[in-house]
């Protein structure tokens, strides 16, 4: 985690290469899904920040967790405060690369992401399949993949634990404009 | 134990349907200016401004869309500045959003969430508040 954020923020604010070759999505959505017998949660958040380097492939992501818009309130106060604990963790942080992208290709292809997510104080590797559509270099990615309550370290109190899925499936998608410094 | 037992009954009780803050009627924290809130937090003056508090911001509209199918207002965060204020607007405000266009100066409140490479606001509304109040 230490050594993510430090990278992560070297990305964003201070990075080379020129501008010209990042593009940024500043509205980027990221939903979530809880499904269980007991109770249904879904949430997103729809201001997701993310960067990709055109030139290295390099994508990085950034949310607040607190800005996740539930149907209810009391989920929201749930999520905050008992389960992903926002004011110690304000945000969530992928970063990583796109294998074998290539930018010039006009319309879709579907690409491997390879990288290290970190919520909660806690970092682990994924490799996430996403769409990538350029349409006359306006480039839009999205896909879903699982992540594993237990693997971020989030305690779920016994007598709660039918009301939340051990796996959550996370929707995302991002619509990027060309980088303005 | 007594928090998990408590927070079942919640549950099962169907007391998940509280409503949000009624944004109407807040009264807000603070009265800032979009130029002002940016420029601190791009002097990396983190702590100007918590998340949750309810704010009023006045400033400049740079652009306003539907991204996401959520009606969304961004404000200028100054000249030759990218970063600016986004404030992800109620779904009961879109007819008085119509009046706006970019440019036009607005005040809007709403729940400060925190600063990513733009200052974020969610539950935004139009502030009735009158000027010089």
């Amino acid at each position: 985690m230490s050594k993510v954020i430090p990278l992560f923020f070297l990305l964003i604010f201070y990075g080379q290469p020129p501008t010209e070759e990042r593009i940024i999505a500043r509205q980027g959505r990221v939903a979530f899904f809880s499904y269980t017998s007991v109770e249904n949660i879904k949430a997103e958040n729809n201001q997701v920040l993310s960067i990709i380097d055109l030139s290295t492939h390099d994508i990085a992501v950034s949310m607040l967790m607190n800005a996740f818009i539930f149907e209810k309130a009391l989920m929201r106060e749930h999520f905050n405060e008992s389960y992903i604990e926002s004011d110690i963790y304000p945000k969530a942080t992928f970063e990583g690369k796109i294998l074998d992208f290539d930018p010039s290709a006009e319309g879709e292809q579907t690409r491997m992401v390879k990288g290290t997510f970190s919520m909660h104080g806690t970092s682990k590797e994924l490799e996430i399949k996403a769409k990538i559509e350029n349409i006359q270099g306006t480039y839009v990615v999205s896909g879903t993949f699982e992540a594993y309550v237990k693997d971020y370290s989030i305690k779920i109190p016994p007598l709660l634990a039918g009301n939340i899925a051990k796996t959550i499936s996370v929707d995302f998608r991002f619509e990027y404009q060309p980088y303005e410094s | 134990m007594l928090a998990a037992l408590v927070g079942s009954l919640l549950l099962l009780g169907g007391l998940y349907g509280s409503e949000d803050v009624n944004m109407l009627e807040a009264e807000p924290e603070f009265h800032l200016n979009a130029e002002t809130l940016i420029s601190h937090f791009k002097r990396e003056n983190d702590t100007y401004l918590e998340p949750e508090k309810i704010v009023e911001i006045e400033g400049t509209i740079k652009e306003i869309n539907s991204i996401n199918n959520r009606m969304t207002i961004l404000l200028e965060g100054g000249a030759d500045e990218s970063a600016c204020v986004i404030c992800d607007m109620q779904t009961d405000q879109t007819q008085g959003i119509k009046n706006f266009r970019p440019k036009d100066t607005i005040r809007l409140k709403g729940v400060f969430k925190g600063f990513l490479k733009d200052a974020i606001f969610l539950n935004c509304i139009i502030s009735q508040r009158i000027i010089n109040e």
